[in-house]
């Protein structure tokens, strides 16, 4: 026999009422903890990706600014083009320093290549790259050839196979990247060449024919001088070459960047509503139990409880139900986020990194600090309320 | 051993006039009494107890408890005090429903601060012996009739071995023969343990189980006092 025990047996025996309470605080920590995963990777997941560029200003077809933002940060597909001799437009612009054309060509499905679902698929040249050089764990001295390519930390040559098998066509695999936590890591990166015969080849040898227009390119990345602007050198483009978009990678993802910060306060207002309407109704409900044990903490009293005792068996059982509900929340939301990962990015149209195990401590801290400023406050007034009161009052029905 | 001097209390009821549900009470009993407190409903005997107790504050007056004024003392050492010294059986049913028998006997035990396990469980097991309940430990209060719960009451009131029982109508809920029984136990709990009494009731039939008896009526204590013959 002990204060714990006593504790517990309160809390078992307003078990209905326990749930409530606790559900109260799951919901709350789910919701929160919910939230902050998705925002909170989907922000890292943009730095990491503006980070990873290495281009200060992209050059894309007119009206494709955002279709290429969501390829650099989803992978998806794009299906505007402009003329290929827009690199060397570009090149002449002065200010500009180093220019190289990408072409992101198609999306693959349940590649065996690889560790992930979707694989994505980008023509470059590596003679002139910049942006995906850095990247590169190894060095490739005689540089890539036709079917030749690097892919991502995620793509690997299948186990018992000697070359990675796509449209029929079979591809060297030539080195990797490192790791960036962006889709680079499920990005294969071949020469315009190797594209252009994977697409002839297709015809033949694949299910699917892969059509690439010709002599196009989805995005013209630039390196300016440093000691120019940025910003007038973008200006300078777009005035110079018709039905292009400069857009500097300070400004990139510009949209999902507003469209995460109204995620954001939907959150926050939503996060607040479900807070206040969780402690009115613990409130409620505390309140009762208090109630209904009126007599009983008149009688504990008169047995010899302090009143910081009878307030302290109170909180003590709000606490634990508010950890316990804190703790499945925290688990729900944890697992819901990475069960339903896919249909959350469809659904916000936003991708998110993954939290890292040190982010997930931080997370579920902060997760049973709110679960417990959810319960606890609401179970104060009550709480306080009983225990000021004078013994023989509490007692008398 | 208890000394109330000129106590009242006036509870203030909203848009009323206050109910002075004692008044101008003074009241000496010493070290060894059984006083049987008798009076109708509401004439202030309940409010006398708590009083007494530390539990409700007086509106005027003193009450000294071994020469200590209850109320001059911060809330914890009050509750220290109602802890060692005072064992309590109420009116209502007061054991706590979700813990059981042993350890409702055992809840006085946790709340004040000397805390020797081991002598605690086996005086509560001697005590239940004592008040009959010796295979009742594990039984849940539910589990029990309403005279078997009084004598858990009176079990837990006894736990840390008081100097003072307060009884606030402990067989009011009773029939008769339990009433009997529950009053022979107190009578030689009374007697065994050298403990000083105050025992309320709406009867005049129990009185010959205490050494004094006092009737109260509107709050206050009626002259002259009962005049009680001594069983023992
Ligand atoms: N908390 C309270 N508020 C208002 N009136 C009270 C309160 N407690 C007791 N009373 C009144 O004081 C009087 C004495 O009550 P009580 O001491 O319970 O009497 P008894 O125990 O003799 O039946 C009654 O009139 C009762 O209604
Ligand atoms: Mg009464």
């Amino acid at each position: 026999m002990n204060f714990t025990r006593l504790v517990l047996r309160n809390i078992e025996r307003s078990a209905f009422r326990s749930w409530i309470i606790l559900m109260c605080a799951a919901l709350v920590a789910f919701f929160v903890v919910a939230a902050t995963l998705v925002i909170n990777g989907s922000r890292e997941s943009m730095s990491r990706a503006r980070a990873r560029l290495g281009a200060d200003i992209i050059v894309v077809p007119d009206g494709a600014r955002e279709g290429m933002e969501n390829a650099f940060l989803m992978g998806a597909p794009v299906s505007l083009w402009m003329p290929a001799y827009v690199t060397i437009e570009v090149a002449e612009i002065e200010g500009v320093e180093a220019v190289s054309p990408q072409l992101f060509l198609f999306t693959l499905a349940g590649a065996t290549c690889c560790a992930v679902p979707e694989m994505f698929m980008v023509a470059y040249v590596p003679e002139t790259d910049f942006t995906i050089k850095p990247w590169l764990l190894q060095h490739i001295p005689d540089g890539l050839k036709l079917g030749e390519a690097v892919g991502g930390s995620y793509v690997f040559v299948p186990t018992g196979y000697a070359k990675i098998l796509i449209y029929g066509y079979t591809i060297d695999l030539r080195g990797n990247l490192d790791s960036t936590g962006t889709n680079i890591d499920q990005t294969m990166f071949f020469t315009f060449e190797t594209a252009d015969d994977i697409s002839r080849l297709s015809e033949f040898q694949a299910e699917k024919i892969m059509e690439i227009p010709p002599d196009s390119v989805s995005a013209v990345m630039v390196k300016t001088n440093p000691n120019a602007d940025t910003h007038t050198i973008a200006q300078r483009i777009t005035s110079t070459i018709p039905d292009v978009d400069a857009v500097e990678s300070s400004n990139l993802f510009q949209s999902q960047r507003t469209r995460l910060d109204g995620i954001f306060k939907a959150s926050v207002a939503l996060s607040g509503i479900i807070w206040i309407l969780s402690i009115l109704l613990i409130v409620l409900i505390f309140s009762i139990v208090v109630n209904e044990r009126r007599r009983e903490i008149g009688v504990l009293r008169a047995l010899g409880a302090r009143r910081w005792t009878v307030a302290q068996s109170l909180l003590a059982e709000a606490i634990v139900l508010a950890l316990f509900g804190g703790g499945v929340g925290i688990g729900l939301a944890l697992l819901g986020v990475s069960l339903f990962r896919e249909a959350i990015i469809n659904l916000i149209g936003l991708p998110f990194l993954a939290p890292t195990p040190m982010s997930i401590v931080t997370i579920i801290f902060e997760g049973l600090v709110l679960a417990l400023l959810t319960v606890i406050p609401a179970a104060l007034l009550p709480t306080l309320r009983i225990s000021m009161i004078e013994p023989a009052l509490a007692m008398r029905k | 051993m208890i000394e109330l001097k000129n106590v009242s209390k006036l509870y203030s009821v909203k848009n009323r006039p206050g109910v002075s549900a004692v008044h101008d009470v003074s009241l000496n009993v010493a070290n060894g009494e059984f006083v049987i407190i008798t009076g109708r409903s509401g004439s202030g005997k309940t409010t006398l107890l708590n009083l007494i107790a530390g539990l409700a504050r007086p509106t005027a007056g003193q009450v000294l408890l071994d020469d200590v004024e209850v109320w001059k003392l911060p809330d914890d050492q009050q509750a220290l005090m109602r802890n060692h010294k005072i064992g309590f059986i109420f009116q209502f049913p007061s054991l706590i429903p979700s813990l059981n028998v042993l350890e409702n006997v055992l809840l006085p035990t946790i709340l004040g601060d000397k805390q020797d396990k081991d002598s605690a469980h086996d005086r509560a097991v001697k005590l239940l012996e004592e008040v009959g309940l010796a295979d009742k430990l594990d039984s849940l209060p539910r589990q029990l009739s309403a005279g078997q719960q009084q004598r858990v009451v009176i079990a837990r009131a006894l736990i840390n071995q008081p100097e003072l029982l307060l009884a606030d109508e402990p067989t009011s809920n009773l029939d008769e023969q339990t009433e009997a029984e529950v009053m022979t136990l107190l009578k030689e709990m009374f007697s065994k343990k050298g403990i000083t009494v105050l025992l309320v009731t709406h009867t005049d039939e129990l009185i010959h189980y205490g050494t004094r008896a006092i009737r109260m009526a509107s709050g206050a204590i009626v002259n002259p006092p009962v005049q009680v013959q001594v069983t023992t």
